[in-house]
C-alpha cells in the first residue's frame, strides 16, 4: 500500500513538472522579412453590419504587410452582415459572393471568417479565423507554386473597359482539372462599419470606416472557366485566355485590381493566384 | 508525439503495472449481461415567418437526433452514440452535419481499479480545471476521447488520471489533454475523525494541455512565443455537518495566450467559495466566485467550444418564460460574483404559514467586472502580447454585469390549489453578455403567478401570467399560458408573449404556442407550434444563441 501511494506520488509529481511551459519576456518574437514563392488567395468573409469583423480585416492588414503581393485578398461581404440599412447604406453584396458563401457557408458559422486558397473544403476546416490566418498562410506559402499566373492589359478610361489577358504556365507537370476565375476588388470606400472593438475604432460604429479588397463581380462568373479538363500536361504548358470586362460607373477605377486565380474544381482548392491593378 | 509526452505515457504505463496485478483483468466478466439505451429525436419544421425575422429554411425541416447505446456484463461495460444532424437545428452549430458515431468507449472494473478506453465525460472538482460535459440543448459535448485510469489505494482516498484529446464535432481539437486528481476523505484517513460528524473532504488537481506552436502575428514582423504546454492546478476543502456545508475551490493556470483572453500572459485565476447554513424551515446560503483570465481551452485561437474546464455560475437558473429571458452567461476574462439565499418555510397550521405551509425564497446575485490595473505606465490594459493587467482578488470593477433581486411564495391553499408568485429585479449589461455594442444595460422588473388547480386526481388545470416591465432592449412583455394535465399520459397547454411595449410599433408581435405531450411507459413524444423569439438560452452560465423561428416542433424520448 504504502510503496502504491509513494508511486502515485512520484507520478504526479513528475507530472506536474514536466507539463509546463512558462513563457519569460519578451513574449514577442522577432520574425523579420519572411519570403515566400507562392502567391495565395485569401477570401475574407465580412460585413458592415457585423461588429467583430474589423477585427478580421487587420488580421488582413497585418498579413498584407508581412506578405505583400504574395498574398491576394477578396473581401466577401455576406448576405445577412452585409445588408443594406439606412444607416449603412453602401451595397456591397454581390451575385458571386452570395454564390460562393452559400457554397462554403462562412456566414453560416459566424464572421469574421477567411478561406486560405479554400483548403480544407469540404471537410469544413476552410473556415479559418483571423488569429489562426497567420499560421495558416506561413503553412501554404512556403509550398513550391505550381504554376505561373501572369496577368497583362490595359484600361480605356472613355468605355471604362479593361482588356487583359491571362497567361498561365505549368512548372511541373499535372493531370488535373483546372479553372481560372478572375475577379473584380475595389479598396479604399469609405463607408460606416459596425465595431465592438475599441482598439480598432469608435463603437459601435466606426463612421469613416476604410473598406479594402472589397470583391464587386466577376469576370466570368462564380466558377470561373474550365482551363483543363484533367488531362496530362507537361511542365511549361501554355493557358492563354484574353478577356473584356467594364467597370461599374460607381466604381472608382484607380483603386479597382484584378484578381486572377487557378482553382483544381475537385477540391476547390486555389493553386496559385496573381493580381494587377485595372488602371 | 514529443518526447516528454512519451516520458510520461511510459510513466504512466509503468506505474499502473506496477500498481495493479495483471491477474486481477481476469475476474468480473461473471455477472449478467445487459442492453440499455436511450433515444432522443429533435425535428423542427420551419415556416418562414418575416413578422418575427425567421428566415426560410431551405430543408424545411431539420433535424438533431441521438441514439445511445450501453451493454454491461459484470464489471465490463461498452457503449457509444450515434447522432444525426440532418441538417442541424437552427442555432446550433453546422459544423456536425450528417450522421455520425462520435462517441463510443469500453470500461473495466475490478475492485478498486477502472479503465475507460475511448470517449468519457469527466469532471475533477467544481470543474475549473476540468470538466467533459454533455448538454444536448446546449449543443455542448466536449467528452475526452482516450484513457482514463480511476483507482483507490487506500480507504478514504480515490485518484483519477485522464489523457485524450478532446471532441470537436466529429473530429478532434488539435490540443491534448491531460490530467491527474486526487480526492481525500479525511474522516476515512483520520482515525480519531472516523466517528466525526464534521466529514471533510479534500481534493487536488492538474491539468495539462499540449497544443504544438503555430504562427500567429501581433504585429508586422513579429510572432508570438507560445507557451506548447499549458497547465492548471486547483486544490479543494469541502466541509459538511449535519446543519453546515462549506465548499471552496481554488485554481490557478499558467500563460495561456489565447484569443479569448486577448493574446496576454498573465496567468489566470479562479476562487469558489460557498457556505450554506440549515435547519428545519431555514436555509441560509452566501457564496462568492473570483474569476480571472479562466477561460482554458484545447485550442488557443477558438472562440465557442473546446472548452476544457467548466466556471461554475453564481446566479439562479429561472425557468419561467420571461424570468429566463436575460439569463447571465459567465464571463471567463474576469468577473467578481457574490449570492446570497434564504429559503424559509412558514409552518404550516398557523396563522401565516395556513394549513400546508409557506415556502419563501429570497435570492440576490451581482456580477462586476474585474478591476484591472495597468502593469506599468507605458502598457495600456489588455495590451496583446504582455502580461495585460494586474488584479486582486475580489476586487470588483465599476462594470455591472448582472444583478439579481428575486423573491419566489410558494403555499398551497386548500388540498387542491397551490400557488406560486415570483417577483424578480434585474440588470442585464446586454453589451457584455449577447456582444450588443453600445446598447444600454436592461433594467427589468419581472411579476409571475402560477396557480395550480387540481380538478380531479389525475387532472391538474395550470394558470400562468407573467409580466416584464423594461425601457430598454425590447420593451415590455406579457405572457399569459394555460396547461391541463392528465396524469400520467397527456398534457396540452396554450400561451402567448407578447411583446407589447416593443419600442418599434412594427415589432409588437405576439408568439403563441401550443403544445401536446404524451408520455407511455419511458417514451414521450411533444409536439409545439408556434413562434420562438430570438433570445439565449443558458445552462449553467452557458449559453447558446436562439434564433427566432416559426412552425412546429416535435420531441421523441425512449429509453429501455
Amino acid at each position: 500500500m504504502k510503496y502504491r501511494i509513494i508511486l502515485i506520488g512520484l507520478l504526479s509529481i513528475i507530472f506536474a513538472f514536466q507539463s509546463c511551459n512558462k513563457i519569460e519576456e519578451p513574449y514577442l518574437i522577432e520574425t523579420g522579412e519572411i519570403q515566400a514563392k507562392k502567391t495565395i488567395l485569401i477570401e475574407e468573409f465580412t460585413g458592415h453590419q457585423c461588429p467583430n469583423c474589423p477585427r478580421g480585416a487587420k488580421a488582413i492588414d497585418d498579413i498584407v504587410s508581412v506578405y505583400g503581393d504574395r498574398v491576394v485578398i477578396v473581401a466577401v461581404h455576406a448576405n445577412f452582415n452585409g445588408r443594406t440599412t439606412a444607416a449603412f447604406p453602401a451595397e456591397y453584396r454581390t451575385e458571386v459572393g452570395n454564390t460562393i458563401d452559400d457554397k462554403f457557408k462562412m456566414e453560416h458559422s459566424g464572421l469574421p471568417k477567411c478561406m486560405v486558397n479554400r483548403i480544407g473544403y469540404p471537410e469544413d476546416k476552410h473556415k479559418i479565423q483571423p488569429e489562426e490566418l497567420a499560421g495558416k498562410v506561413s503553412e501554404v506559402i512556403s509550398e513550391d507554386p505550381l504554376m505561373d499566373i501572369k496577368v497583362i492589359g490595359n484600361y480605356d478610361e472613355a468605355s471604362r473597359k479593361t482588356n487583359f489577358v491571362v497567361n498561365i504556365t505549368l512548372l511541373e507537370e499535372m493531370q488535373r482539372k483546372l479553372n481560372l476565375s478572375v475577379f473584380i476588388t475595389e479598396s479604399n470606400i469609405v463607408s460606416p462599419q459596425k465595431n465592438n472593438e475599441p482598439d480598432f475604432g469608435p463603437t459601435p460604429q466606426i463612421d469613416d470606416y476604410v473598406h479594402n479588397y472589397v470583391l464587386r463581380g466577376s469576370v466570368n462568373g462564380a466558377w470561373g472557366d474550365i482551363i483543363c479538363i484533367g488531362n496530362l500536361n507537361p511542365a511549361g504548358t501554355n493557358f492563354s485566355r484574353p478577356y473584356q470586362y467594364t467597370l461599374d460607373p460607381d466604381w472608382n477605377e484607380n483603386n479597382c485590381s484584378l484578381v486572377a486565380f487557378v482553382y483544381d474544381p475537385d477540391t476547390s482548392e486555389v493553386l496559385q493566384a496573381a493580381e494587377i491593378k485595372v488602371k | 508525439m514529443t518526447k516528454k509526452q512519451q516520458k510520461i505515457i511510459l510513466l504512466i504505463a509503468i506505474s499502473l503495472v506496477f500498481i495493479n496485478p495483471i491477474h486481477s483483468f481476469a475476474q468480473g466478466f461473471a455477472g449478467p449481461s445487459r442492453v440499455s439505451g436511450n433515444f432522443q429525436f429533435d425535428g423542427q419544421l420551419y415556416r418562414s415567418d418575416t413578422l418575427i425575422g425567421a428566415p426560410e429554411v431551405n430543408e424545411q425541416m431539420l433535424m438533431n437526433n441521438f441514439a445511445n447505446l450501453l451493454f454491461t456484463k459484470g464489471d465490463f461495460t461498452a457503449g457509444l452514440r450515434f447522432e444525426y444532424y440532418l441538417n442541424p437545428i437552427k442555432g446550433y452549430d453546422t459544423k456536425p452535419t450528417g450522421i455520425g458515431m462520435p462517441y463510443r468507449f469500453m470500461a473495466y472494473k475490478t475492485g478498486d481499479f477502472e479503465v475507460t478506453a475511448g470517449s468519457f465525460y469527466e469532471q475533477f472538482g467544481n470543474g475549473l480545471i476540468l470538466r467533459a460535459y454533455e448538454d444536448w440543448n446546449l449543443g455542448v459535448d466536449n467528452f475526452l476521447d482516450g484513457l482514463r485510469v480511476k483507482f483507490n489505494p487506500a480507504e478514504g482516498i480515490a485518484l483519477k488520471g485522464v489523457y485524450g484529446k478532446q471532441r470537436y464535432f466529429w473530429d478532434h481539437s488539435p490540443g491534448i489533454v491531460r490530467g491527474i486528481d486526487a480526492d481525500f476523505s479525511i474522516n476515512d484517513l483520520v482515525n480519531s475523525m472516523k466517528e466525526s460528524s464534521v466529514r471533510i473532504f479534500a481534493g487536488a488537481g492538474m491539468v495539462s494541455k499540449y497544443q504544438q506552436d503555430e504562427l500567429i502575428i501581433p504585429k508586422p514582423g513579429y510572432r508570438y512565443n507560445l507557451p506548447e504546454n499549458v497547465p492548471a492546478y486547483s486544490g479543494r476543502l469541502n466541509l459538511s455537518s449535519s446543519n453546515f456545508s462549506f465548499i471552496s475551490e481554488y485554481a490557478y493556470k499558467m500563460n495561456d495566450p489565447s484569443s479569448i483572453n486577448g493574446f496576454i500572459y498573465k496567468p489566470g485565476q479562479s476562487l469558489y467559495l460557498s457556505a450554506t447554513y440549515f435547519k428545519p424551515g431555514l436555509s441560509v446560503m452566501a457564496s462568492a466566485k473570483h474569476t480571472d483570465n479562466m477561460s482554458y481551452k484545447s485550442r488557443r485561437t477558438e472562440s465557442t467550444t473546446l472548452d476544457i474546464n467548466f466556471l461554475p455560475p453564481l446566479t439562479k437558473q429561472h425557468t419561467y418564460n420571461l424570468s429566463a429571458m436575460y439569463p447571465y452567461a459567465t464571463q471567463p476574462n474576469g468577473e467578481v460574483a457574490f449570492q446570497g439565499q434564504i429559503i424559509y418555510t412558514i409552518k404550516r397550521r398557523t396563522k401565516i404559514g395556513g394549513n400546508y405551509g409557506t415556502f419563501i425564497t429570497a435570492n440576490y446575485a451581482i456580477v462586476n467586472s474585474l478591476n484591472r490595473k495597468a502593469i506599468d505606465n507605458d502598457t495600456p490594459i489588455g495590451e496583446k502580447g504582455t502580461l495585460g493587467y494586474k488584479a486582486a482578488l475580489f476586487d470588483m470593477g465599476d462594470e455591472k454585469y448582472f444583478r439579481d433581486l428575486n423573491i419566489e411564495i410558494s403555499r398551497r391553499m386548500n388540498r387542491d390549489l397551490k400557488v406560486t408568485l415570483q417577483y424578480l429585479n434585474l440588470l442585464y449589461n446586454i453589451d457584455v453578455i449577447e456582444g450588443h455594442p453600445g446598447e444600454p444595460n436592461v433594467k427589468a422588473n419581472i411579476g409571475i403567478a402560477d396557480i395550480q388547480y387540481r380538478l380531479a386526481p389525475t387532472k391538474t388545470l395550470r394558470f400562468e401570467y407573467q409580466h416584464l416591465l423594461t425601457k430598454q432592449d425590447k420593451g415590455d412583455w406579457a405572457m399569459a399560458l394555460v396547461e391541463y394535465t392528465i396524469a400520467p399520459k397527456w398534457s396540452f397547454s396554450i400561451s402567448d408573449s407578447y411583446n407589447y411595449g416593443n419600442p418599434e410599433s412594427d415589432q409588437k408581435r405576439h408568439y403563441y404556442n401550443a403544445t401536446m405531450g404524451y408520455t407511455h411507459h419511458s417514451s414521450r413524444i411533444a409536439l409545439a407550434w408556434g413562434r420562438q423569439r430570438e433570445g439565449i438560452v443558458c445552462v449553467g452560465g452557458v449559453c447558446r444563441y436562439v434564433p427566432a423561428s416559426s412552425g412546429l416542433t416535435i420531441t421523441i424520448t425512449s429509453s429501455f
